[in-house]
């Protein structure tokens, strides 16, 4: 391959690529990696500055080429015949090209970076609009600082938790190379205790469950639903002490078996999930986010109740029809419902007649080509808006 | 006539009080009522329950606890129907969030009675968070291992006779979202599409269930109640196992909420009329 | 007497109050305390039900700085971490992993994301379409294959026969590829409605023709079967988002009945 060929194929063997370069375990800034990275951003920059410079009248065009190239990437992806083999390689009549069009997932990954780098801004602008209003003391700084404060709890437990998980992923990686060669030492056998005693906490906790839920249904009376506690509380015990000298044999043989593998296992992700950061984690996501998410979702079917009561009025034939193909379907989604016209036996004539058999009839014959045409008017419709964007013709994006 | 006219006038924290209190009451103590099983669920049900022991099948879960009361018992259904058949699963999400939250969901189910007792990396794999659709999907219909070949699963036995998409059985999906887009865009009918999606999206999915594209689709709290009782005609006889849970406790308020719903809509309706025909007498 | 001895594990009874000070070693708080403070937030939230108030503000906002705290950790854990820091800079060998080769190309992106910036400058603001326009031109250019790849077979499933080869109803026994007139009647119908619905969205232009007027008329007809079903569904959905938070302020939190 000629000196361009290389410059262009990006999945060229490292060495004779010039796109990709090796990372070694030394300190990153003494690396040609980290230089040619600083460069580029460096380069790139200048770069911009010049573009800002740039008279009025050549912007427009700048942004129309931008996005047209983007665009006809995807469209040259798409009309250029290729194929790719199961092995993965990629087979298309320009083999340089066929490989930058393999590279899709470097468009994909490019517009979520883009994406994901104007998100951070749009919470940096987030923090500069509460901060002021903090600082200067305006109206509502309570209410700001709040904000501020749960934001930054949740940075602070989302960034350690993930550092500590990817520290987490490196010790089981350790583990599973020792596992290979069996070589066991204390370091192994102080997770295997731990995970031992993770696995007999959430049997116990299971059977707790299942007790609780057997009293509560009156399946249990209160002295035995407490007998079954005491006995979860014993088999808990004994169990940490069976796998306790699972792992002492284990020690003294000085072999690591699969058995106690699998327990240091469990016992590195309870470690994890036990620590200071990962329950912070889980307390502002799962509890508290999800929990708001949920609440106030859940908002929404109150206000369709009252704006169902005070606005869905029968005046049109469209309103009428409305209403009573909501009412059909609502009626097939509850078995109260379904229990109006379960006696006619389905299979026969009047059996067509049932709630479910006229809903799954509406769904499938009115409403499924129904939804079908709107999908068709919006598709066309994005087209036309991809063909004026990428023609420069939106006048929003490029004005 | 003024009952008409205070209807209309009423004020809308007394609606929200009774829907309270009839969930509220319906939760604690529901009302059982027999259920019709929807043909779309029993499809779904019995392509499943005509897979073998040892068959393996690709389970993407996409929600988590903000739609909690209608997929959690959709997935749970599910897990206990493959982890019945003994047939093997690899989980992936496309939310990131999400395959935390269905581990946990599978871990819990496989300590019921009757669940085999299902173990990582012999009984199922996690194939984890994939952060692009696309690309996820177009890797898993092209090459499978490749796929998931950094995820540290290709050696366990889950995806020993694994090569390729159409050596799993089917591709199934508990979504909140609109994951499967892709797949119907991919899929390249290398094996079975099947669905468990929230009710809000069932009316943009039914299409590709008419169409075939889908093997069966379970709607919403409905379809996970569906299911429950198909779990139960199978399994109820055995001792210990779980098949009713958050879809039939759920059916008892929803239908009194929808019930509230179809009555506030006809009074309304009432109280217009009744007070428009007394101010054109008057 | 049972009902009054459950009733103890219940907010009304001794047992629930104990179980605030329950706790494992390792954790921080006991697990009823969470749920407690979950749904006190959970209440904040419905607060707004009776009308706005200060609480539900106190809520709100605490709501709004999870959220916006979760994006910029998801944005980096998610996305930045491993598509663009790991794959510019590459990954040292390690013990259990390979060396991971850095793409230093990547880096044009920091400053590319750093016009968006400029959107709160005056003069410059232009700059600031350029990332946007990146994204919008891949947008757009993904328009054509999913035209072709997503709505054409929609298409091809509407093209249905309809001209019955059986008499009567359909029946389990069927040979394949026969066609029951009950069968055919649907299709018909299925046909219709797509056309004339269809018909109805070609309102950018003035609809002379009288068939086009009458049809598209009665393509909004069929269009709000659709769109009713659709309410529904969307209903249900919400009816039970509300049931299960109900399940968690009622079972989970005050154990008022049995639990699953």
């Amino acid at each position: 391959m000629n000196q361009f060929g290389k410059l262009l194929a990006q999945d060229a063997p490292p060495g004779t690529n010039f796109w990709a370069m090796e990372r070694t375990a030394d300190p990153l800034f003494s690396q040609p990696i980290f230089w040619w990275v600083v460069g580029t951003i460096v380069f790139t920059s200048i770069l911009f500055f010049f573009l800002s410079r740039v008279p009025s009248n050549f912007r427009k065009p700048i942004i129309v080429t931008v996005v047209f190239l983007c665009g006809f990437y995807y469209i040259a992806e798409w009309l250029i015949p290729k194929h790719r083999l199961p092995t993965g390689e990629v087979v298309a009549p320009v083999p340089i090209i066929g490989n930058w069009l393999a590279g899709l997932p470097a468009a994909s990954s490019t517009a979520q970076i883009i994406a994901s780098m104007l998100l951070v801004l749009g919470v940096i602008s987030i923090f500069r609009v509460h901060f002021g209003r903090l600082l200067k003391a305006q109206k509502d700084w309570f209410f700001s600082g709040i904000l501020l404060l749960s934001m930054f709890t949740m940075i602070f437990f989302g960034f350690a938790n993930f550092s500590s998980t990817k520290s987490r992923d490196v010790t089981l990686a350790e583990l599973n190379i020792a596992a290979s060669d069996g070589s066991m030492n204390q370091r192994w056998a102080d997770f295997a205790r731990i995970g031992g005693e993770a696995q007999a906490l959430t049997n116990r906790q299971n059977v707790e469950q299942d007790a609780f839920r057997r009293f509560r249904k009156g399946e249990l009376t209160k002295s035995e639903y407490e007998a079954r506690l005491a006995e979860a509380r014993a088999t808990y015990e004994s169990e940490i002490q069976a796998a306790n000298e699972q792992v002492d044999s284990a020690l003294s043989s000085g072999q690591l078996d699969s058995g106690v593998a699998a327990l240091a296992r469990g016992g590195i992700r309870a470690q994890q999930s036990r620590s200071f950061v990962a329950q912070g984690q889980r307390f502002v996501f799962t509890d508290m986010l999800q929990v708001l998410d949920a609440a106030t979702f859940s908002l929404i079917a109150f206000f369709i109740l009252s704006a169902a009561f005070r606005a869905f009025r029968i005046r049109s034939i469209e309103a009428t029809i409305l209403m009573f193909t909501a009412l059909i379907i609502l009626l097939s989604f509850v078995p109260l419902g379904l229990a109006l016209t379960s006696g006619l036996e389905s299979g026969t004539f009047p059996g067509n007649f049932r709630i479910d058999s006229i809903s799954d009839w509406i769904l499938a014959y009115l409403n499924t080509p129904a939804i079908r045409a709107i999908n068709l008017g919006l598709a066309l419709g994005y087209l036309a808006m991809g063909m004026r964007i990428l023609m420069g013709l939106e006048r929003g994006v490029t004005e | 006539m003024k009952v008409w006219q205070a209807l209309l006038n009423l004020d809308r924290r007394i609606l929200y009080l009774i829907l309270m209190l009839l969930v509220g009451w319906q939760i604690v103590a529901p009302i059982d009522a027999d259920n019709v099983v929807s043909a779309k669920t029993q499809d779904l049900f019995a392509s499943i329950d005509a897979m073998k022991e040892g068959d393996v099948v690709v389970v993407q879960s996409d929600w988590t606890n903000s739609t909690r009361g209608e997929s959690r018992s959709q997935f749970q259904a599910l897990m206990r129907h493959l982890m019945r058949k003994r047939v093997k699963i690899i989980l992936t999400s496309i939310d990131p969030q999400a395959i935390e939250v269905a581990r946990v969901n599978l871990e819990e189910v496989a300590k019921e009675p009757g669940n085999n007792n299902y173990e990582l990396n012999r009984d199922y794999v996690i194939g984890g968070y994939f952060p692009d659709a696309y690309n996820y999907v177009f890797g898993m219909v092209n090459n499978i291992r490749k796929e998931l070949a950094a995820k540290g699963v290709l050696g366990t036995p889950v995806m020993e006779n694994i090569n390729d998409l159409s050596d799993c059985k089917a591709v199934i999906l508990v979504t909140a979202s609109a994951s499967i887009n892709v797949w119907y865009q991919r899929m390249r009918s290398k094996t079975d599409l099947a669905l468990f999606c929230t009710a809000v999206m069932s009316a943009e999915n039914i299409p590709y269930y008419a169409s075939g594209q889908l093997v069966g689709l379970a709607i919403g709290a409905k379809g996970a109640f569906d299911y429950e009782t198909l779990l139960e005609e199978k399994y109820g006889s055995q001792d210990g196992m779980i098949n009713i849970a958050a879809g039939k406790r759920y059916m008892g308020p929803l239908a009194f909420a929808l019930m509230l719903l179809i009555v506030a809509v006809v009074f309304g309706n009432i109280a217009m009329v009744m007070v428009r025909k007394g101010g054109s007498s008057s | 007497m049972t009902v009054i001895s459950q009733m103890d594990q219940s907010i009304f009874g001794r047992d629930w109050w104990q179980k605030f000070s329950e706790k494992e070693d390792w954790q921080i708080m006991p697990p009823l305390l969470v749920i407690t403070i979950g749904a006190l937030l959970t209440l904040g939230i419905y607060s707004l039900l009776y009308r706005e108030n200060k609480f539900y503000r106190f809520v709100e906002h605490i709501f709004v700085g999870l959220a916006a705290g979760y994006a910029v950790v998801v944005a980096w854990t998610q996305i930045l971490a491993e598509r663009w820091w790991d794959a510019m800079l590459g990954k040292a060998p390690t013990e259990a992993m390979p060396m991971m080769l850095g793409r230093w190309a990547w880096a044009v992106l920091l400053p590319i994301g750093f016009l968006g910036l400029f959107v709160f400058s005056r003069k410059q603001a232009w700059l600031s379409r350029i990332p946007i326009g990146i994204l919008l031109g891949l947008w757009a250019g993904q328009q054509f294959s999913a035209f072709q790849e997503e709505f054409l077979p929609q298409l091809a499933a509407t093209t249905v026969p309809i001209i019955p080869n059986k008499l009567g109803l359909v029946a389990s026994g069927d040979a394949p590829g026969s066609l029951a007139v009950s069968t055919a009647i649907s299709n018909l119908v299925l046909v219709i409605t797509f056309l004339v619905v269809l018909s109805y969205f070609l309102y950018s232009f003035e609809q002379k023709n009288k068939l086009v007027q009458k049809s598209a008329q009665y393509g909004r007809w069929l269009l709000m079967i659709g769109l009713g079903a659709i309410f529904g569904t969307t209903m249900m959905t919400r009816f039970v988002l509300f049931i299960d938070r109900a399940y968690y302020l009622l079972i989970e939190w005050l154990r008022l009945g049995p639990p699953l």
